[in-house]
């Protein structure tokens, strides 16, 4: 005898159906709360963002507009970075100045390398073209390889520590 | 007590039915009637609230997952990265590593290491290399600095790598250069081989 469609079962029907979709939104919630790769994923891009956009940003400087440049250099620095950044700032100016330099940087590839999303510590490397215009020479650019270190802070992931990874000869000596 | 039975009688006259057993059942009816309707209501607010729980859940769930890349194992699997980064170091090293006494060893590495378009590349780049390889006695000696995982499937990976090159003609000093390489490497047979080869 087939069934009729009351009201009733129509209604328990509709209840099942939205009982399962909370217990699968409570399921797929509780999995990826407790999904410490997902988690650490997340982290792990937001590392990698930051420190391409602070090698960019602290390889690009304007003669022309350098209270912007050098305020955008502090934003994307944190801890000893930061430190030597407003340490330096005054006698870089003139540097920069003087020689009427405009230099631009572009990422070409960045790759974690090191993520501790419990410290909030990171390293990454960067490949970056950088270009640099000088009043008395032709624009030149030249590939350069910069290793960063990131920490976390409240306002995101920032570089704590900058620098060129170094060339050694076969010997293991400095060049 | 004549007035409360002359409504009763009244009633049941009117919805047809007589007797007092039938405006006993008037009166259920009547009591029942709000009781549905509450009822109706409560499993409608309970559909509304299974919903929105279910909905609220899965818009938490998206926001936790928000911006990575859930395919991307780079880093979130420590094993798999660190074999990737070592396989891929350790053929960067091999085949731009050479010596005019080692050149055909550095070769047969190299097709084992090298498929597609990076195999075809470096071919290429052998046939012009070799000549002057063994002219000019060159020794080229690759060390890996930095090696890192751009990303990584199950199948395929993009590592980023900073290299030391140390060239030297017989009788000549030594130089050392800086490289940076972008290689993308496929997974077959449970060993990594590198398919493309970018300088950067």
């Amino acid at each position: 005898m087939p069934r009729a469609i009351t009201p009733t079962r129509t209604a328990l029907a509709l209840t099942a159906a939205a009982a399962t979709a909370a217990i699968w939104g409570g399921t797929s919630w509780y999995a990826a709360a407790n999904d410490d790769s997902a988690a650490f994923a997340k982290s792990r891009d937001e590392v990698l963002a930051a420190g391409e956009q602070g090698v960019q940003n602290l390889q690009t400087l304007d003669y022309r507009d350098i209270d912007d440049g050098l305020a955008t250099w502090e934003s994307s620095a944190t801890g000893d970075l930061l430190t030597e950044l407003k340490g330096g700032r005054a006698d870089f100016e003139k540097q920069v100045k003087s020689a009427k330099s405009v230099t631009t940087a572009k990422v070409l590839s960045g790759a974690v390398t090191e993520l501790d999303d419990r410290a909030g510590k990171a390293s990454v490397m960067v490949a970056v073209r950088i270009t640099v215009d000088t009043a008395k020479e032709k624009p030149g650019s030249k590939e350069s390889r910069i290793l960063g270190e990131l920490t976390r802070t409240d306002d995101g992931w920032k570089l704590s520590a900058l620098s060129e990874a170094p060339v050694e000869s076969a010997t293991g000596a400095g060049q | 007590m004549a007035m409360t039975t002359e409504t009763k009688d009244a009633d049941a006259g009117a919805s047809g039915t007589s007797g007092a057993s039938g405006a006993r059942a008037h009166r259920r009816r009547a009591a029942r009637k709000p009781k549905r309707t509450g009822r109706r209501l409560t499993a409608a607010l309970l559909l509304i609230c299974l919903l929105a729980t279910g909905g609220g859940l899965l818009i938490a769930t998206s926001q936790l997952q928000d911006g990575a890349d859930p395919n991307n194992k780079a880093l979130t699997d420590a094993g798999a990265t660190g074999n990737v980064a070592g396989d891929v170091g350790n053929a960067v090293a091999r085949i731009f590593t050479y010596t005019p006494d080692t050149l055909d060893t550095t070769r047969q590495d190299a097709k084992e290491l090298l498929r597609g378009e990076a195999a075809e590349q470096y071919d290429r780049l052998f046939a012009r290399l070799a000549p002057r390889v063994a002219e000019q006695q060159i020794s080229l000696t690759t060390n890996v600095i930095r090696t890192g995982v751009v990303d990584l499937t199950d199948t395929t990976a993009h590592v980023l790598l900073f290299l030391d090159q140390t060239s030297e003609r017989k009788g000549g000093k030594p130089s050392t250069a800086a490289a940076q390489l972008s290689v993308t490497a496929e997974q077959h047979g449970g060993t990594w081989q590198i398919t493309k080869i970018k300088a950067r």
